[in-house]
């Protein structure tokens, strides 16, 4: 009976002390780290089902002596168990080893580090973009309810979500590129360029981002302006709102003060709910544009059939959304305590 | 001898209602200006498909001479030639089909999932709802598109193989939404009257559950068409999709990879884009105008 007595009591202390894993931030975190991980295993038995002799595979060479094909084996691992295999494999992408890439005949990570570098300049201006002219027009819309701007924006946000982004991108070019000539067709900088500074770097930079920036942009800013003015909308029958102008106070201040602070919380976390959709742009409009990123990675990855490079290109970019999403995510618990309470 | 009997006029009454609530709906669609577009579209891009498969073959043939390459539109070619010299005009109806075909086989997999997990996860609820739920939401967070190309580079090239990867990478926002409705509709009073009365759960989930979640799966089903489209649209671009056939996607892969949007050849890019993007929208401007309409709140304003 004490016995039984003094387990228990063990075992609530060590409940207590393990409380904070039940806490949300926690679970958050951890579920995270099972979505890498889920990723992680999906690679690695997707190409252990890969149809052939993996060895063969990689070799990327149907003829070969059995001595050939032993020692690829054994350079890869491949001649131990699968179980084994598995094993080193989740081992080395703790440790941001993802293999040599078959085409390059170099280690992924060599390229996918330049390449995430790109990505990441490409997304955050798309960002800025979509979040200076989403949120704009989406607070006009809200304020001037019934507006022509308002009741224009479902139909022009709908319109704008219906277009394929690569489409988006090939009009682009068609239009300030081929035939107005304004801007470059391709790429990160100009072919053989010689920068005097790092200033003349930064302006060729920017000349070939306006292009692929505006292009995952214009798909997306029109849903962004839609849920701002609805969530602006739906602030404005709070209470507070008709408190406020009660209280005679300037509609310049109840805007800004009031509305817009409120209201962007919601679309706050919308937002963080597209980040895949924006990776989907990204990939589109870096082939398109031939900007070195992610997304060229995996296109060129796939015509050569370079599986290696294809899932690490595939695992980064699942790295980024998860840890973004994350991010985004325990952000907005702190600011609104109610989240993850229940 | 009564209690079949009353279960089966149950059911006519269901049937009935059900087909009632389907015209009301359609005409509050109809009378939205988005709905009645999207639905005029539509019925266009149906037309428009069958016309393709009859009407040319798929490939549409080649032309015999380097003239006939990236030729300008003219009255022999409405819309001009391609790369190859095949009429643009031609392979636009051919890809109609195409878009269409994939789009609906795609969606119909992902709904009957997402049907499935939704309306037996959140009937039978506990340890079974949770680990399925926990997987839609893993599905919802990787990024599909990653996902999707990875699946297509590696198994064989298709058309089948296309629309499985998309069906089985959409089918978790479907399934959380059928569930959440299913959790609103099982307490309520019917369906406890309807267990009280020993009813089985199989036949509670098909006479009272399905009817009541029918207007907003089918509402998520035309949104994911229209998500179906343009990732079939943009697997073809990337030359992940079926490379014997023709489609929109395809088209415009032609187009880039031959150099014709460098040249300025507007008439291999704009035609087959403003088709995709038309097809989408019909599908976008009913999904949204009928999850509006089914919605109570808003029908109430």
């Amino acid at each position: 009976m004490t016995s039984d007595t003094a387990t228990e009591e063990v075992a609530v202390a060590r409940r207590s002390r393990w409380r904070w894993m039940r806490s949300y931030p926690a679970r958050r975190v951890l579920q995270a780290f099972l979505t890498l991980f889920v990723v992680a295993s999906f690679n690695f038995w997707l190409f252990r089902m890969l149809p052939g002799d993996p060895a063969r595979v990689i070799a990327r060479e149907g003829r070969l002596s059995s001595d050939a094909l032993e020692q690829i084996r054994a350079a890869f691992g491949l001649d131990r168990s699968v179980w084994e295999q598995y094993l080193t494999y989740l081992t080395k992408i703790v440790r941001f080893d993802t293999g040599m890439s078959f085409k390059a005949r170099q280690p992924v990570t060599d390229l996918l580090e330049p390449a995430l570098v790109n990505t990441l300049i490409l997304t955050g201006a798309a960002l800025t973009l979509i979040f200076i002219f989403g949120l704009a027009i989406g607070i006009i819309a809200g304020w001037k309810r019934g507006s022509r701007t308002d009741t224009s924006l479902t139909l022009t946000a709908l319109t704008l979500w219906s277009l394929p982004t690569f489409w988006v991108g090939l009009m682009l070019v068609l239009v300030f590129s081929i035939s107005l000539g304004w801007l470059p067709v391709a790429g990160i900088r100009s072919v053989a360029a010689v920068y005097s500074g790092p200033f003349a770097e930064f302006g060729d930079v920017f000349e070939h981002l306006i292009l692929p920036a505006f292009t995952i942009a214009i798909v997306s800013v029109g849903s962004i302006a839609l849920i701002m003015r609805n969530s602006l909308a739906e602030v404005a029958d709070e209470d507070y709102m008709l408190a406020a102008r009660a209280r005679g106070l300037r509609p310049r201040t109840i805007l800004w003060r009031y509305g817009v602070r409120n209201a962007f919380l919601p679309t706050f976390t919308l937002m963080a709910l597209t980040l895949g959709l924006l990776m989907a742009g990204t990939i589109q409009t870096e082939v398109v544009f031939s900007w070195p990123g992610l997304g060229l990675l995996m296109f060129e990855a796939v015509k050569d059939r370079d599986f290696p490079l294809l899932e690490a290109a595939f695992f980064v970019i699942a790295v980024i959304v998860v840890l973004a999403t994350l991010a985004a995510d325990l952000y907005y618990s702190r600011l609104d305590p109610r989240i993850g309470s229940s | 001898m009564s209690v079949p009997a009353a279960t089966e006029s149950v059911e006519v009454d269901s049937m009935s209602a059900g087909s009632r609530i389907f015209r009301t709906n359609f005409r509050e669609l109809w009378k939205l200006g988005r709905g009645k577009i999207g639905v005029l579209l539509l019925l266009f891009f149906l037309i428009y498909g069958v016309f393709g498969i009859f009407a040319y073959e798929n490939p549409p043939a080649a032309g015999m001479t380097v003239e006939d390459r990236f030729r300008r539109p003219s009255i022999d070619h409405l819309l001009g030639t391609d790369n190859l010299g095949r009429s643009v005009w031609e392979q636009l109806a051919v890809g109609a089909g195409i878009s269409l075909a994939v789009g609906v086989a795609a969606t119909l997999i992902a709904v009957i999932l997402g049907s499935v997990v939704g309306i037996t996860s959140g009937y039978i609820g506990g340890r079974f709802d949770q680990f399925m739920m926990g997987l839609a939401d893993l599905f919802i967070t990787i990024p599909a598109l990653p996902l999707i190309i990875v699946l297509a580079a590696v198994l064989s090239r298709g058309l089948p193989t296309i629309i499985v990867v998309i069906g089985i990478t959409s089918w978790a926002v479907p399934a959380r939404l059928i569930r959440a409705e299913v959790l609103s509709q099982r307490e309520r009073t019917f369906i406890l009257r309807a267990k009280a009365i020993g009813m089985k759960p199989m036949h509670i989930m098909r006479v009272h559950i399905v009817p009541n979640v029918a207007g907003i799966i089918l509402a998520n089903a035309i949104l994911l068409t229209a998500a179906a489209v343009l990732t079939e649209a943009v697997l073809a671009f990337l030359g992940l999709g079926d490379p014997s056939l023709i489609s929109w996607g395809k088209m415009l892969q032609n187009a880039f990879s031959s150099g014709a949007t460098s040249l300025g050849f507007w008439w291999m890019v704009i035609p087959p884009g403003l088709m995709i993007a038309l097809l989408v929208l019909s599908f976008t401007l009913i999904g949204n105008a009928l999850t509006d309409v089914l919605d109570p709140r808003r029908r109430a304003e």
